[in-house]
């Protein structure tokens, strides 16, 4: 029943509803046509039989009235008219026999009915008789059949019909009597119906309205919870868009510092190269020397292996003369000995091989202090040669480093030109961010401004949400309202210059408090059945 | 006694040094000195004897002198000079090379300069050295090279002869 659609749920609880009013209904026209036709049978079978029977016997008393003047009557033409008269009334009275026979329903009704034809039967032997006397002249012989069998038949007449006539009234007594019971039953069970119609309109009502009015309820709070959340929600973005566009804004100033930092970057990254370029000269520069260097160096490796070679030369020259000394001493010192074996004579002599032999000494001494300044110059040029060949070494690691530094700077170059480079790009990609920011600011701000606008929204939802509150729930309940949402609600609207100026949708609808009563909306009869709701 | 030894030691004296030590031939008995040259080595010869040298077509046999002073032997270097001496051996006149390590001088040594070997003990023959000459600070050992080249073998009656060399320098305050 709960997933039924409201139209359906409201159609079935009326046409309920109208089920209840027709079986009411129906149930009392049957039982006014039960009434109705007890009536007519109580008119049909009882009042007019009472009525025909009372013509019968109104025409049989003018029969006899008509039979006693036609005794009476000498002239034959008005006996003839007598006879007329009597032949009508015969007529009209059998035809109300014919009348009675279908309304004669009891057993004793007919018996009394046949009697009574038997009576008239009778009554018109007799009078036949009295007319066949009148014939034939002779009114004492009629006078006499009308006064015996005459009255006799007329007598017993009369009472048929006084009974037939009592019963017929002692029948519609009682099908009076039955018609008010009938009545009384219809009445009583109408008021029964009438009542359990009642309560079950009523109950059916109370179903249906809570039914409805619970969930619409629900609803009402959810859509109010739904829009106080909005209206805060809304106003939170409106705030943080406000910060977003502030933000935005710092971050478009940054962007300016950044650019211009990027500038002056990019000027340093073009100078670096610039420099780098310079330094590459400079070492290109540093190499020649470093070359120069080197080749004067080889040129002094072999001006030192020269002199090395040279020393050596001169120190086998001084070996030549360590070895003539040597040698000179020696002949000095067998002179001596040959001097000494001379004796005297040999005195002069010896001090002539001593001097030679001091000279030889002298000349050994002299030999070997050269000898020595030259082992220690070839010592010396050793050393140098060395420290030559060390510095060789070093130039040539100075080279090999230059020429690495040469490609470093190279590459320092390069990368400076490939940085100012992408500086410039940086730089684009600065401005584009730039762009971006303001873009962004503007976009924030348009935000704010929207989610201002939301909020109003959602104010406005509020608004019609206490409407439907009030049309559910009457008009009490709707008169709370969220702090929150007034809270938020004036909200101070900022717009970009650019921005275009938007129409505040709120205008183009109905002002939320307009005065329209819950009750002339939907009309749910007293609001004291409802309050509970 | 003591006098006549002086006098007769007195006079010149070749000095040559011989590891590390001076000392001294009787100018007399050396006969020339000559660089060195090549020896030819003679099988079957003693330690010391080194082999005979071609001296202007003479043969002479070559001593080393360290060899026979039972010292290290010592590389030939271009002062390692050959001291041909005469001396007599088995009454003749022979003519014996020895070798040196280098030829210091010729010394005119005066008596009192040269003393007497002093007495090591009865162990040590001292036979061979004709004296002490103090020259200077230092000592100069004068040998009686007839004795040195002697045929006596001293060199096994004087095995610690570096040693006895160093407890002379000792007694002798060096």
């Amino acid at each position: 029943m709960n997933r039924m659609k409201l139209s359906v749920k409201l159609i079935a609880g009326f046409l309920s509803v109208a089920a209840i009013a027709a079986v009411i209904g129906m149930v009392g026209i049957y039982y006014i046509n039960q009434i109705t036709v007890a009536d007519r049978q109580l008119y049909e079978l009882d009042t007019v039989p009472i009525a025909k029977m009372g013509a019968i016997d109104t025409h049989f008393q003018e029969v006899r009235v008509l039979y006693r003047d036609f005794i009476a009557q000498k002239d034959e033409a008005k006996r003839k008219g007598y006879m007329d008269k009597v032949q009508e009334l015969r007529a009209a009275n059998n035809e109300a026999i014919k009348f009675l026979e279908p309304t004669m329903t009891g057993p004793d009704e007919k018996k009394l009915l046949d009697d009574m034809k038997g009576g008239l039967a009778a009554y018109r032997q007799a009078m036949d008789k009295v007319s066949s006397a009148v014939a034939a002249g002779k009114p004492e012989e009629a006078n006499r059949v009308m006064a015996e069998e005459g009255a006799v038949a007329a007598h017993q007449l009369d009472e048929v019909i006084g009974k037939l006539v009592d019963m017929h009234i002692k029948d519609a007594e009682e099908s009076a009597r039955h018609n008010q019971s009938m009545a009384k039953m219809a009445i009583t069970i109408s008021i029964v119906l009438t009542i359990v119609g009642v309560l079950l309109a009523a109950g059916l009502g109370i179903f249906l309205t809570l039914m409805i009015t619970r969930p619409v309820n629900r609803i009402v709070e959810g859509m109010t919870e739904g829009a106080d959340q909005v209206a805060a929600a809304s106003s939170q973005v409106s705030a943080s868009s406000q910060h977003l566009a502030e933000g935005a804004s710092e971050q478009a100033s940054s962007l300016e510092e950044t650019s211009a930092s990027l500038e002056e970057l990019s000027s340093m990254s073009k100078q670096n190269a610039d420099n780098a370029g310079q330094a590459k000269a400079m070492m290109g520069e540093a190499k020649t020397v470093v070359d120069k260097a080197n080749r004067q160096m080889s040129d002094l490796i072999e001006a030192i292996g020269e002199i090395t070679r040279s020393s050596e030369e001169t120190g086998k020259i001084i070996k030549t003369i360590d070895e003539i000394a040597f040698q000179t001493n020696l002949l000095a010192l067998n002179a001596a000995v040959e001097a000494a074996r001379a004796g005297e004579a040999g005195a002069g002599f010896a001090v002539v091989a001593d001097e030679v032999r001091n000279l030889a000494l002298r000349s050994a001494e002299a030999a070997k202090n050269t000898s020595n300044l030259i082992e220690k110059t070839i010592k010396a040029v050793h050393n140098g040669n060395q420290l030559t060949t060390a510095t060789q070494e070093a130039f040539k690691a100075n080279a090999e480093i230059s020429g690495k530094v040469n490609q470093l700077v190279d590459e320092i170059a390069t990368a400076s030109e490939e940085q100012a480079h992408g500086v410039d790009q940086i730089n684009t990609a600065v401005a584009e961010m730039d762009k971006v920011t303001q873009r962004t600011a503007a976009n924030a701000e348009e935000s704010a401004s929207a989610s201002e606008e939301l909020n109003a929204q959602a104010m406005q939802m509020r608004g019609f949400v206490e409407e439907l509150m009030a049309v559910v729930g009457g008009s009490g309940a709707a008169s709370s309202s969220s702090p929150l949402v007034q809270a938020a609600a004036p909200a101070p609207r900022r717009r970009a210059a650019g921005d275009v100026a938007r129409k505040p949708v709120i205008k183009a609808l109905p002002p939320a408090g307009n005065k329209k009563r819950p009750k002339e909306v939907i009309p749910f009869g007293k609001d004291e059945e409802f309050k509970d709701f | 006694m003591e006098a006549m030894v002086t006098v007769a030691r007195e006079g010149k004296y070749l000095t040559f040094s011989l590891a590390g030590e001076e000392y001294g031939i009787g100018i007399l008995k050396v006969k020339e000195i000559i660089g060195m040259m090549t020896i030819t080595r003679i099988p079957q010869a003693p330690p010391d004897m080194r082999g005979v040298i071609n001296l202007r077509g003479k043969v002479i046999p070559v001593v080393d002198l360290r060899l026979r002073f039972g010292l290290e032997e010592g590389q030939y270097t271009e002062k390692t000079c050959i001291i041909v001496v005469e001396v007599a051996r088995a009454g003749a006149k022979q003519q014996i090379g020895i070798i040196v390590d280098s030829v210091s001088e010729v010394l005119n040594i005066r008596g009192g300069d040269i003393e007497n070997t002093p007495d090591f003990g009865s162990r040590l023959d001292t036979r061979f050295i004709l004296g002490l000459a103090k020259l200077g600070s230092g000592v100069k050992i004068l040998l009686d090279i007839d004795r040195v080249l002697g045929n006596e073998d001293f060199s096994a009656q004087i095995p610690t002869e570096e040693q006895g060399n160093r407890d002379i320098e000792k007694e002798m305050g060096i």
